[in-house]
């Protein structure tokens, strides 16, 4: 079967796809849009579209204000090919995909990796019980579903948080209590970089009332220390430790932990790209130029994926990549983008502020007692890999051999970052040095069907 | 010239490799007392040692290398003792099927020219016969070549345990070092590497996708070429195969690990590039080999991979391994495996130990000469 | 337990879960449809460890289901269709033990 070839292949309909290819199609260049999800709007615009008819009033402005992207994107021409994956990149820029049980091979002259962000692991005891999910899974479920759970608490800190347990608020759920982690430390290292922060006074505002409303609503805990999660077959008591030793129980069914987001580095580091570790957002990143050009000359990285910024500065970094092709493909996009390079630089004034007020907590990002889960695929527990340790693993990829953390499904999403802080903190090394797992193809699993499937039908 | 005659010298031996070569051949020198430094330029088992489909068989094995596949499978029977492991070894057994009349055919001219030369170790068996031990085989099969007794085992742990006793009976093991040079030092060798120069009578290059560079170092120019093959692992099933299956004509094999995924490999090769530790996976290639697999156990079809890899192996033009004393004194060389050394290990690593102390090996080694190699200055120029 | 934070509408469909009948709306993804109708445990993971939906975004790969017969299927990333039939999804899983 011979291969389909696009100019632009666009993986990721989120903001920044969306975007992207709003700038790629009005400039004439052909572009295919790849995405993993039924509908366009990636995470933070899950389910747009449809929400707009019914337009629950508790989802807040700020999603309602990717309509118009959603809708532009709807009729800019784009071949558009939703519930599609994405399994590998090849360095001959052949995107392999699977679509409804069929695997395709699609050339492209140009790829701009759009595919956002996931959340930073909290391993804490009990996090692997069901009725504890991502704040991130549970704002989804508001979002695609209109499902929400009463009684819940929030366990964490940082944005998403605290507009989840606002939307939820707003929705007329009762909210048990909000576990706040961020601590008075993390407030000192953030003030100085405020003054930065005011060049975005309605995020500030926004986030001072969603703050206000979960304080009014709900009873807020500070200064925690631990957290676990105790239950049997599923969560039913939260159990805080707070900095002066006491502790505070909490029984609820349905727990939904935050620690920030970052960047989904898995198709990235499969596809052999260059990345950094990132200190000041503690994650690591692909190594990117101003345009998002990544260490591949035809593959451009845009949104989250390549550095957390939210919803708008990934629709403007979807525009600068856009632009920066357009204009080597033969059209000059000099004023277009200047402005976008400006726009971005002022969406992300806020990150220095907010990545240190936010910094994942020492406590959090490594777990805190010996039986706690830190890879749910393979069940391996911080005992299991402080052993593997002690034989003499130097590295995350010696790590999997001996233990099998990172050797599950999800390809280390939920281990790899605190498998490597548990490593740098036993060798010594820095995050940088220690590195991290070796990531290959496919980056999510594929039958041996539809991988059979680009030579011909499964055999009988 | 430079030779141990039985007894420990007092300068140790240097090992260029932390693979199974090089691990295997550290244990036994060490076992017999002789000190070994192993210098590794990543880390132990990093390349095709320890992510390489773990077949330990004899079956398929060029004629040539047939009496030292045997010799080593000795070793493999009694891995767990020599090495203080559990479950090192699975034997159970290995069969090549043959899918249609041409694997059928390859397979009785096979087994007649192994007769012929005096191994009676691999049997035809019948497609009923074949079903009865492997139910999920399709039914389209023809029957197949048989040894009982070969099996599999997880690369990276029996490499890992060969390191492991290896060091506990006193081998110096020193990585991430890359050696640049070998010099000749009046009667001695001086290993140069970036974390300094080691001066020694006998160095082993057991260096596998990088031995060609390391002879190069010591003035023997003996071609290999680095490929990657693939492999796939797929998530768990329940236990179905209690054996290791391939295909007759081809390289592909099958087996199950104990906690159910399977490891699929040996079909094509992806893109290696060994200067910078780098493969890539070609979906093309990738695709075909998994159509194969599904020829031989079509009801996997809706099984998920996991994760596929291919890991950067030295092959030689003849696809025989080079194994034997250098051109200089005091230069041995073990490498160039061509993706079928992971069962040969033990034996080698045995042989290798011999060489060093100048005892006759208990294979002969002949045809793996790295003589056989010998091209004029002219001819190395273009090295 | 989860609820509907908006009046709910649409044309019923019937699943089975394990054996037990639930009902669902057209269109609803199956793992949202699952914890509607009270269902947190999706399956057990290695070592017997009751699991259920976790991330909702494709990536934790928690809550897996054998869905009309195929397993292994991410019920967050799965629509309902009328007489879908689900297990949850315990061997191997739970069977076996690490090797390496």
């Amino acid at each position: 079967m011979a291969n389909q070839h696009f100019q632009i292949v666009i993986i990721g309909a989120g903001p920044a796809g969306m975007a992207a290819a709003l700038t790629t199609t009005k400039a004439g260049l052909e572009t295919i849009v790849i995405d993993d999800q039924k509908d366009s709007g990636g995470q933070v615009y899950r389910n747009l579209q449809a929400n707009q008819e019914t337009s629950p009033a508790y989802l807040g402005q700020s999603y309602y204000d990717g309509a118009k992207l959603a809708q532009s994107f709807a009729d800019c021409g784009a071949v558009y090919r939703p519930d599609c994956t994405v399994w590998q990149i090849t360095d001959m820029h052949e995107v392999a995909l699977v679509s409804r049980g069929k695997a395709e091979l699609i050339t492209a002259d140009y790829i701009i990796i759009a595919t956002g962000a996931i959340e930073r692991p909290m391993p804490v005891k009990g996090w692997t019980l069901p009725g504890v999910m991502s704040v991130g899974g549970a704002q989804t479920l508001l979002k695609q579903a209109a499902l929400g759970a009463d009684n819940a608490v929030f366990v964490g800190s940082g944005p998403l948080l605290y507009l989840t347990a606002w939307q939820y608020i707003k929705a007329g759920l009762a909210v048990r209590a909000v576990i706040d982690i961020t601590s008075a430390q993390q407030w000192r290292s953030a003030i100085p970089f405020a003054p930065l922060a005011l060049l975005q006074p309605d995020m500030l505002a926004m986030g001072r009332k969603w703050l206000g409303d979960i304080r009014r609503n709900t009873e807020v805990i500070n200064h925690v220390s631990a957290v676990e999660i105790i239950g049997q077959s599923q969560a039913q008591t939260v159990s805080c430790t707070l900095s002066s030793g006491d502790k505070i129980d909490i029984d609820s069914n349905h727990i939904f932990l935050h620690q920030g987001v970052v960047p989904n580095v898995n198709l990235t580091m499969a596809t052999a790209l260059a990345h950094q570790w990132d200190y000041q957002a503690h994650c690591w990143r692909p190594v990117i130029d101003v345009t998002g050009k990544s260490s591949d000359e035809q593959i451009y990285i845009a949104g989250d994926g390549g550095g957390i910024g939210g919803a708008k500065a990934a629709a403007i970094a979807g525009r600068l990549a856009a632009s920066a092709i357009v204009a080597r493909c033969g059209m000059p996009r000099f004023l277009a983008q200047l402005y976008y390079k400006l726009r971005h630089l002022h969406y992300l004034s806020i990150r220095p502020f907010l990545d240190r007020l936010y910094f994942p907590h020492a406590h959090f990002r490594l777990a805190q007692t010996d039986e706690t889960i830190i890879c749910r695929c393979e069940a391996v527990s911080k005992a299991d890999v402080n052993s593997a340790l002690a034989s003499g693993a130097s590295g995350p990829n010696q790590l999997k051999a001996f233990c099998r953390a990172g050797m599950g499904r999800c390809q280390g999403r939920s281990c790899g970052l605190v498998v490597q802080e548990m490593i740098a903190s036993h060798t010594g090394q820095s995050m940088a040095e220690t590195g991290y797992y070796r990531l290959r193809p496919p980056v999510k699993p594929i039958t041996l069907a539809e991988l059979a499937s680009l030579e011909g039908p499964w055999p009988d | 010239m430079a030779r141990l005659t039985g007894t420990a010298a007092t300068r140790p031996v240097v090992i260029i490799g932390a693979g199974i070569q090089g691990c295997a051949t550290a244990f036994f020198l060490s076992q017999r007392g002789q000190p070994v430094i192993v210098l590794e330029k990543d880390h132990v088992g990093r390349h095709a040692s320890g992510v390489n489909a773990g077949g330990v068989r004899r079956l398929g094995r060029d004629i040539a290398e047939i009496p030292l596949s045997v010799a080593s499978m000795d070793w493999w029977n009694q891995i767990d003792q020599l090495l203080d492991i559990d479950e090192g070894f699975h034997r159970q057994f290995y069969v090549k099927v043959a899918l249609d009349d041409a694997g059928a055919d390859l397979a009785s001219r096979r087994i007649q020219q192994l007769h012929r030369a005096g191994f009676q170790h691999e049997t035809w068996v019948d497609r009923d016969q074949l079903l009865c031990r492997i139910p999920h085989l399709t039914k389209s099969v023809l029957g197949g070549v048989l040894v009982e007794g070969d099996g599999w085992a997880l690369p990276w742990k029996i490499t890992r345990a060969f390191y492991d006793k290896a060091a506990a009976l006193g081998a110096e093991f020193r990585s991430p070092v890359t050696v640049t040079s070998i010099d000749k030092s009046g009667e001695h060798w001086q290993v140069k590497t970036d974390a300094g120069m080691i001066e020694t009578d006998i160095v082993v290059n057991c260096a596998g996708a990088w031995g060609a560079q390391i002879a190069k170092m010591t003035g023997d120019i003996l071609p290999i070429e680095a490929h990657a093959p693939m492999l796939v692992i797929t998530d768990r099933q329940p236990m179905f195969l209690q054996s290791v299956v391939g295909v007759m004509g081809g390289t592909l094999s099958f087996k199950q690990l104990d906690n159910g995924s399977m490891v699929i490999g040996g079909g094509k090769r992806g893109v290696a590039d060994a200067a910078r530790n780098l493969t890539q996976i070609i979906p093309a290639g990738l695709s075909s080999f998994v159509m194969t697999a599904g020829r031989v156990f079509p009801h996997l079809r809706d099984v998920a991979i996991l994760r596929a890899w291919a890991g950067i192996e030295g092959y030689t033009k003849d696809n025989l391994p080079i194994i034997g004393n250098g051109s200089q004194a005091g230069i041995i060389h073990g490498f160039g495996f061509s993706a079928h050394g992971f069962q040969l290990g033990p034996a080698v690593g045995e042989a290798l130990a011999d060489l060093v102390m100048a005892r006759q090996t208990r294979v002969n080694l002949t045809p793996f000469s790295p003589h056989r190699f010998a091209v004029s200055p002219d001819q190395a120029a273009g090295h | 337990m989860f609820k509907s934070t908006m009046p709910e509408n649409g044309r019923i469909v019937h699943l089975q879960f394990d054996g037990e009948a639930i009902t669902a709306f057209d269109g609803d993804n199956l793992a949202a449809a699952l914890l509607r109708a009270g269902k947190v445990q999706f399956r057990t993971a290695a070592k017997n460890d009751p699991r259920g939906p976790y991330c909702m975004m494709g990536v934790c790969f928690e809550c897996l289901v054998e869905i009309d017969g195929r397993p292994n299927q991410q019920a967050c990333q799965m629509t309902v269709h009328d007489g879908m039939i689900i297990q949850r999804q315990n061997a191997p899983d739970s069977a076996g033990k690490a090797s390496g």
